[in-house]
């Protein structure tokens, strides 16, 4: 599970994220949700081609733990 | 992978079970298949995609009917094909079966066979994905039969396919596809968290603005790669009008050496006259030397002698007659004897008519005398000024003859249609290039103003948690997205580099011409002279061309298969597969393209046609064969009699089509 964030600042366009809480520098913390994302992608590419409901399921379980509800 | 054997078991047109061993040597990495059309050809080269990923080519007509006819008929209604292959110092078999009856488990499987031991692998689809990707395998054939439609538009997707399979941006183009779909599917959560018509607007606007931005963006894609096509065809019409403008120099060449002959015709014409005109003026200054010279010498001589004209004249003796007294004074009496002698002179007196007649006969001579020696150098100079009238007419003559072979079967006509057409072009080209500019505009107006309302719903949501949080989830899929496609874009780069570079060096061992390749952005791929022009395609060079990139891929997969880069699939060591690559050669081509073949790929499964085999183009890599075969046709009838159909390989002849044979199909047969 990724650390939790704190938003100072929403980024778009590729552009700042603000600081978090576990000290690690936006740029790190970015790669690590790619890898993850990536790794998703694996799976389903070899295995489970053709299931894009599941598989966008799953990307938003990604996304949403990396941006709980409660945060400010 | 390295492949080592294949197997087909009554596979289409081939009934019962047939092999090929491929060449495993490094150095003698070529197999050679000799196989003309309709033998069975691309049932070959389909065995081996349809076995690994249970896919065919277009080529493939009746995907579904697979089992030999025959052994249908003699109660044999499964076929199979199996490929032997080295990968990752393990070997496996891969076994797909065909036909009635046949599902499950046993449809496809891969043992792993080393040192006698043998287990199944699991999941086979998924590990022989990881071997070649499916992606990336039809890339590795090269069809020379169909390769003229290399530089066309729509190949230029399928080059930009190509690449991004063998970088394996697959997962990566699903990856930013699915954070664009999540990213829309946030937007349109906030307004169910706050039902406000200003968020409703804001996000239904930048929704909007995304989509225009996604058109706006494919339609510049697209339009860039139009240009480049249209561009290449005002490169062919340039071609052919440089041809054309050797026309019009021809064709002025031609009336300037017309009116040189016209001139040279009327100066012999003179010059002929003035030697016609001379002869009638003068010849007689030549026929009469002889004549001329004895008469003056025969005046000179009477002259000295006194007799011609006689020393006294004719009034002179008159008037001594008249006066009756001679002029030594004695009187000349009528009568006397004096008289009658001085009278006799009368007789031989020279008067003035003689006079004047010898001296007109003197001047004649002399002049006769006089003319005969400047009378030839006179002819001399007609002779040679009608002498080089007539060179100067042979000489146009001759250059008109070789200009007209030149200019035949030039349709000045179609000159002109191709200028009108190269014109239409570049005004369509203006457009295009106005449009993509337009889009360009549209795509960073759209972007500004998108990034603004993101700003502004950004804002107008801020004291809603709620709203907030699906914001903030919209924008790091935004964030990921951009940061993902930058990163895509810079790998892309770098691949396009390295392809400009691998087919550089395979255009320049085998091309004789100075070019080299461009290859845009858009992967539109045309060849340009050391100025930077675009060249015309010659069918030929686009061969070369497609066979360059087809061998470039191979390399391009080579280097890749150790990427460490986790968000690419890896590359791979993969055959390089050529059917009819020197179609549309010429001999020369083919030769040195046949030569290069070897070094294109660590193991290269070669098929070639009786015609494309010609040239040379064999021979130029036998070397480098270790394996070769020959497709024999086989006829459940008998044969037409007469000689039977074979060829030489290797000093010894095959037959090429047997007869009263079990089953109609092909054979494989390995050349010793």
């Amino acid at each position: 599970m990724l650390p939790s964030t704190h938003w100072q600042g929403l980024g778009g366009n590729g552009g700042r994220m603000g600081d978090v809480d576990d000290g690690l520098p936006d740029e790190q913390w970015q790669n690590r949700m790619i890898a993850e994302i990536v790794e998703l992608q694996r799976e389903f590419f070899f295995e489970n081609r053709n299931k894009d409901s599941e598989r966008r399921r799953r990307l938003r379980d990604v996304i949403e733990r990396a941006t709980p509800q409660s945060r400010r | 992978m390295l492949l080592e054997e294949i197997t087909l078991k009554d596979f289409r047109c081939f009934n019962g079970e047939h092999r090929i061993e491929f060449s495993t040597d490094e150095e003698r990495n070529v197999t050679l298949i000799h196989a003309e059309n309709g033998v069975g050809k691309t049932t070959l080269l389909n065995a081996m995609l349809w076995c690994f990923y249970d896919v065919t080519t277009a080529k493939f007509e009746r995907k579904f009917d697979l089992v030999n006819h025959d052994a249908v008929a003699a109660g044999r209604h499964v076929c199979f094909v199996e490929v032997v292959f080295e990968h990752a110092d393990s070997r496996y078999r891969a076994r797909r079966y065909g036909g009635r009856g046949v599902q499950g488990d046993r449809l496809f499987s891969i043992m792993r066979i080393d040192e006698g031991h043998s287990g199944s692998i699991d999941a086979p689809e998924t590990f022989i994905n990881t071997v070649i990707p499916k992606t990336m395998a039809g890339h590795f054939l090269f069809d020379g039969e169909h390769a003229e439609v290399f530089l066309g538009e729509e190949n230029r997707k399928g080059i930009r396919r190509a690449v991004q399979d063998i970088l394996g941006c697959n997962l990566i183009d699903t990856a930013i596809e699915d954070l664009e779909e999540t990213a829309t599917y946030y937007r349109r959560q906030m307004p169910k968290a706050k039902a406000s018509a200003s968020v409703d607007a804001l996000a239904q606007s930048i929704e909007d603005l995304g989509t225009q931005i996604t058109t706006a963006k494919a339609a510049h894609e697209q339009l860039k790669g139009q240009t480049a096509t249209v561009e290449q065809q005002i490169a062919d019409i340039d071609g052919k009008l440089r041809d054309s403008s050797a026309a019009k120099v021809l064709q002025e060449a031609r009336e300037r050496t017309e009116r040189e002959h016209v001139r040279a015709v009327k100066r012999a014409g003179e010059a002929q006259d003035e030697v016609v005109k001379w002869l009638g003026d003068n010849g007689r200054f030549l026929v009469s030397t002889r004549i001329t010279e004895t008469t003056l010498d025969n005046l000179d001589t009477q002259e000295t002698k006194g007799k011609l004209p006689s020393p006294y004249n004719e009034e002179f003796v008159q008037d001594l007659l008249d006066l009756a007294v001679c002029i030594c004074g004695t009187e000349l009496c009528d009568g006397s004897v004096e008289r009658a002698k001085v009278k006799g002179l009368l007789t031989k007196a020279a008067n003035h008519v003689l006079r004047s007649r010898l001296t007109g006969v003197r001047a004649v001579l002399n002049q006769l005398k006089s003319e005969r020696t400047r009378a030839p150098a006179r002819l001399d100079a007609a002779n040679k000024r009608l002498a080089v009238a007539r060179e100067d007419i042979s000489a146009a003559e001759v250059q008109l003859g070789e200009i007209s072979a030149k200019l035949e079967g030039i349709d000045f006509g179609e000159i002109a249609e191709r200028e009108r057409r190269r014109n239409e072009l570049k005004a369509q080209l203006t457009t295009m290039n106005q449009r993509i500019g337009a889009f360009a505009d549209n795509v960073r107006r759209s972007e500004a103003q998108k990034a603004q309302k993101e700003q502004e719903l950004r804002k107008l949501v801020e004291t809603d948690d709620e709203a907030r949080v699906f914001v903030q989830r919209y924008a790091l899929c935004e964030a990921l997205r951009v940061r993902l496609e930058r990163e895509l874009a810079e790998e892309e780069d770098e691949a396009r580099k390295m392809l400009r570079q691998q087919i550089g060096k395979v255009l320049g061992s085998t091309s004789r011409k100075q070019f080299r390749l461009k290859m845009t952005d858009e992967y539109a791929v045309s060849l340009v002279n050391e100025e930077g022009t675009l060249l015309p395609k010659s069918s030929g060079e686009n061969q070369l061309l497609g066979l360059a990139f087809t061998a470039a891929l191979v390399e391009f997969a080579r280097l890749r298969q150790n990427a460490e880069d986790h968000r690419l699939l890896r590359g791979t060591v993969a055959p390089l597969v050529l059917d009819s690559p020197f179609g549309q050669l010429d001999d020369s081509y083919r030769r040195t393209t046949a030569e290069h073949v070897p070094r294109m790929a660590r193991q290269v499964v070669l098929m070639v046609s009786g015609s494309q085999a010609k040239g040379g183009a064999v021979d130029a890599l036998i070397d480098r064969v270790e394996k070769e075969y020959v497709l024999v046709r086989t006829n459940k009838g008998a044969g037409k009699g007469g000689a039977a159909e074979t060829r030489q390989f290797r000093g010894r002849d095959y037959e090429t089509a047997l007869f009263d044979q079990l089953a109609d199909g092909t054979m494989i047969v390995e050349i010793a």
